[in-house]
């Protein structure tokens, strides 16, 4: 009998040891059970608090007045403050309240903190950012702040809002991914709203990439031919700055053939991607990111007010970048936009007077320079000019999920900025997102501007990263201007890697605002950016960069609006997902006229034939049921594949070969004016092709390969929306808390471009009416929840993947909104 | 009925901590109800009553949020069937209290026990 108890007790000791191992620690991936599975306060109350409370009213530390947050139907809070501190401190407590996670997850991200809370598999992330010196800096700018400026006072209020959030946060509050994660929410400095920054810097900088690709393509066909195939400017011109044309200007330069290989450039190529990290496969032909802009005039609208579209294309992400908010000082302030969670200031939105966008500039704003240390190992200076100069150290500590110290780097920084460090060969970087940053003030100064002239004076102290900003005013103007810190380099070229042990390699300084690309109230009524080379060199620039973007979306953009002179609010909308593809329009005129000549020579086969015909028929609409986008897609890729064979780079391991470049589209286009050159033959084949063969052989390809993916032409299998799709994918890549496979109208080179994984596009979409009263429409990829169940998480989505604008609120005061439409009332008093 | 009074009353005690101190306040309350109730033989029925304390607070959360539509998102990211989130859910507390009530209970029996001896054997 005492052996039975005896042998219960203990079995009950081992069953009670083993649960309550599993709820109080992790194990393997799965996080303690017992925060997770408790049913009030653990990962099931995140149902509980889905939705925002009807009325709630709490003290929030160093408020000087009440403040009232009104949210309206569509979740946007409606801050009414009576200073703008206090606007910051609540906008910084809302903002946490709905997004607290993906705040954490900027910061660290930005910061190379992430092992801290994922574990130790971040740590080669942490690493390479840190190297990168994002959050370092964020905190030198921030420390550099004048404590007085409204700067430095919002970024401090915001982060007591975020803070009071966090310091109240009941159990049944903390958002579901910490559970998921096993983690608990951090407090928020007001630094980190400077790391964000620096972090879309480095994500619009498109990553840190371009010159390393530029050093593969040398190595690889020469610098002659590197040069054409990257060039400075853009075979085809629809310029930001209009010159004069509304039809774009083609500047077909002479591609030289593949020069022989170049091995210094091969050698400091390596030097860097040992640093980088090694190239992707660059198959896909255009960049994924890209944003649009664009404003008419009001004489060439309907209602004889200027318009303006905002259509910034990003990363998409569940929840998104972007939260809805509107501010009103009494007196200061009304503005209303999308802010980025981190940011106490509205990015893209409008005032009473003003309304403005952004689009990507892309400017070369970073170059490398080879430097001479005075030791291999632990060196302390540098050369320059013929003396040593002590280098600054940087030592970074990476620390894991349960605080234990993961490992110790020490890095090195110059005159020009962080030091990569490979095997005694050092490399330092200068980057102006590095620089001294001066994006928040100029942000919350533009949100006060009453017109475009002061808007442009705000923006002038904008550093990085560089933006084309576009603007409209109620007076009727319009204009746009590219607008950031542009580098005068010594060469008046940007794309080397130079000399560091002189300081004639350095910069010279910085463009003056006034002759950064810029136009106000042109002739031709309407102004258009999407991230295509800023000014035409005919009108003169120097060097701002090289192997802009292809223009398609531009030269779309501009022909809608050349198009039409009475444009309305809804022809805006329209645009934003118009289905039409300059691209498809150049290109498809010559895939015909290459078949027809070749079967005049009896050199083309059933293949190619039925794929010109089909291809012939198409309306050159990307429509989700189009059936003939997808032929045409696959054909630009093979011809792309058969064209630039040469750029193919034999792998050092067993992998497959990797092209280590792919010039645009333009580039091609610029080509297909040669139908000799040597770029048309593939080297893979015994037979020596010309443009004519490589088109042929390109569509009959396209013809097989679609065939095989997707079924016979007609067979339902060809549509648009079963191709090409948006994935909007949660921020920890959790596929049941995200938004996949939506059909979308679109695809590259559309003002609604597709990407090949469907992870970028459209991330706001806004029209603004600058009539006596502003009125606009504005939507999402997502909502404003950060709780996958809440009702306001992804409610925005349907009506985003149909192209439909919702119309915002916009009131003067609280009183003025419908009852109706009020959802939620937060009353924010000030602590006793 | 004194016994269908005091489970009762444990379900409510065990949903009362769980609510008010977290998941620990499970095995703390079996154990000391097992102390309590030494006597009984409840390992079976502390755990049925943890589980339905759960499930209780479970029903009121549902009440207040789309539960059902959680439990599909959660089981989805832990690759469980979201029959077996509710289920694992409501298993953890039964073995958490069970465990701890079979444990604490002889201990303190055998407690009980030492001290009814006849204290005559010491003479």
């Amino acid at each position: 009998m005492k052996a039975k108890t005896l042998l219960r007790g203990i079995l009950s000791a081992v069953i009670l040891a083993g649960v309550a191992h599993v709820g109080a620690r992790r194990v393997g991936p799965l996080p303690p059970l017992g925060q997770l599975l408790d049913p009030w306060n653990g990962v099931w109350a995140a149902a509980a608090v889905a939705e925002l409370p009807e009325h709630q009213s709490l003290s929030l530390p160093d408020l000087s007045a009440p403040v009232r947050v009104i949210y309206d139907d569509r979740g946007v809070p409606h801050i009414f403050a009576s200073t703008s501190d206090d606007a910051a401190r609540a906008l910084g407590y809302v903002v946490a309240r709905d997004r607290l996670f993906q705040m954490e997850m900027r910061w660290r991200t930005a910061a190379g903190r992430v092992s801290e809370m994922i574990g130790e598999e971040a740590l080669g992330y942490d690493r390479y950012i840190r190297e990168l010196g994002l959050a370092w800096s964020a905190d030198r700018d921030f420390a550099r702040f004048d404590a007085a400026s409204t700067a430095a006072r919002n970024m401090e209020a915001y982060a007591d809002g975020v803070n009071a959030w966090v310091d109240n946060l009941g159990r049944r509050d903390v958002p579901l991914e910490y559970r998921l994660l096993g983690a608990t929410p951090a407090r928020w400095e007001a630094a980190y709203s400077l790391y964000l920054l620096k972090q879309m810097g480095w994500n619009l900088t498109y990553g840190v990439e371009p010159d390393l690709r530029r050093l593969r393509v040398i190595a690889r066909v020469g610098r002659e031919a590197a040069d054409a195939l990257m060039p400075v400017n853009s075979p085809i011109q629809q310029p930001i700055q209009p010159n004069g044309s509304a039809e774009p200007r083609y500047d077909f330069a002479t591609i030289p053939p593949p020069g022989a290989p170049d091995q210094l450039a091969a050698r400091l190529a390596r030097d860097i991607e040992s640093f980088l990290g090694p190239l992707a496969d660059a198959r896909d032909p255009d960049r994924v990111l890209g944003s649009n802009n664009w404003a008419v005039a009001a004489e060439r609208t309907a209602a004889g007010y200027a318009l303006l579209s905002g259509d910034p294309h990003l990363g998409l992400t569940l929840p998104s970048i972007w939260y809805e908010a509107h501010l009103v000082v009494p007196g200061e302030l009304d503005i209303y936009g999308v802010t980025i969670p981190s940011v106490p200031a509205i990015v893209i939105g409008f005032n009473r007077d003003v309304a403005w966008s952004f689009t990507n500039t892309g400017a070369d704003v970073i170059d490398y320079y080879e430097e001479v240390f005075d030791g291999d190992e632990n060196p302390t200076a540098y050369l320059l000019d013929g003396d040593w100069r002590s280098l600054e150290l940087r030592v970074e500590e990476y620390y894991g999920r349960a605080g234990a110290l993961l490992e110790v780097d020490t890095l090195y920084v110059t005159h020009r900025g962080p030091v990569i460090d490979n095997d005694g060969r050092m490399l330092s970087m200068r980057w102006t997102v590095l620089e001294e940053a001066g994006a928040t003030d100029a942000l919350l100064a533009a949100a006060r501007a009453s017109n475009v002239a002061e808007h442009f004076a705000a923006m002038a102290s904008f550093t990085a990263p560089a933006q084309n900003v576009i603007v409209a005013d109620r007076a009727g103007t319009i204009a746009i201007r590219s607008t950031g810190h542009f580098p005068v380099h010594p060469d008046g070229l940007g794309n080397t890697v130079r000399d560091g042990t002189r300081t004639a390699s350095d910069w010279t300084g910085y463009w003056p605002p006034d002759s950064y690309p810029q136009s106000v109230n042109p002739d031709q009524g309407y102004l258009a950016s999407a991230n295509q080379q800023p000014i035409d060199p005919l009108d003169g620039a120097a060097y701002l960069g090289a192997d802009w973007p292809s223009p398609w979306r531009a030269m779309r953009i501009n022909q809608l609006l050349a198009a039409n002179a009475a444009v309305t609010p809804d022809d805006m909308r329209r645009y934003q997902v118009d289905p039409g593809n300059a691209r498809a329009d150049l290109f498809i005129p010559f895939f015909l006229e290459a078949v027809d000549r070749l079967a005049a020579r009896g050199e083309v086969d059933v293949g190619a034939r039925r794929a010109a015909e089909l291809i012939a028929a198409w309306d050159r609409l990307y429509t989700k049921d189009n059936e003939r986008a997808v032929l045409f897609h696959a054909a630009l890729d093979e011809l792309s594949n058969r064209t630039w064979d040469e750029l193919l780079e034999a792998p050092d391991d067993e992998g497959p070969p990797r092209r280590v470049f792919t010039p645009s589209s333009a580039v091609i286009a610029s080509l297909l004016h040669q139908p000799e050159s040597a770029w048309w033959d593939d080297a893979r084949t015994d037979d020596v092709e010309g443009r004519d063969q490589i088109l042929v052989a390109s569509l009959a390809a396209a013809m097989q390969a679609t065939k095989e993916q997707h079924g016979e032409p007609g067979d339902g299998g060809w549509r648009w929306d079963g191709v090409r799709h948006a994935n909007i994918y949660h921020l920890l890549n959790m596929r049941s808390l995200s938004a996949l496979d939506l059909p979308i109208q679109g695809g590259p080179g559309n003002l609604n471009p597709s990407s090949g994984r469907g992870t970028h596009g459209a991330s706001w979409r806004m029209v603004v009416q600058m009539g006596p009263e502003v009125e606009a429409w504005s939507i999402y990829p997502g909502g404003q929840s950060g709780n996958p169940v809440s009702t306001r998480y992804m409610d925005r989505i349907e009506k985003w993947v149909d192209g439909e604008l919702e119309p915002v609120l916009f009131p003067r005061a609280a009183s003025e909104i419908d009852p109706s439409r009020v959802v939620s009332v937060l009353e924010l008093n000030p602590e006793r | 009925m004194k016994n269908a009074i005091s489970w009762l009353s444990l379900i409510g005690l065990l949903a009362l901590g769980t609510a008010l101190l977290g998941w620990w306040a499970v095995p703390a309350i079996a154990a000391v109800y097992g102390f309590i109730f030494p006597e009984r033989r409840h390992g079976l029925s502390t755990a049925l009553a943890s589980a339905l304390a759960w499930g209780l607070l479970l029903a009121v959360t549902a009440s207040q949020g789309p539960v059902l539509e959680l439990a599909a998102k959660v089981a989805a990211v832990l690759t469980l069937p979201t029959a077996a989130l509710f289920a694992v859910t409501l298993v953890f507390p039964a073995l958490l209290a069970g465990s701890a009530d079979e444990l604490t209970a002889p201990v303190r029996k055998a407690a009980l026990d030492r001290r009814d001896q006849p204290v005559a054997t010491l003479y």
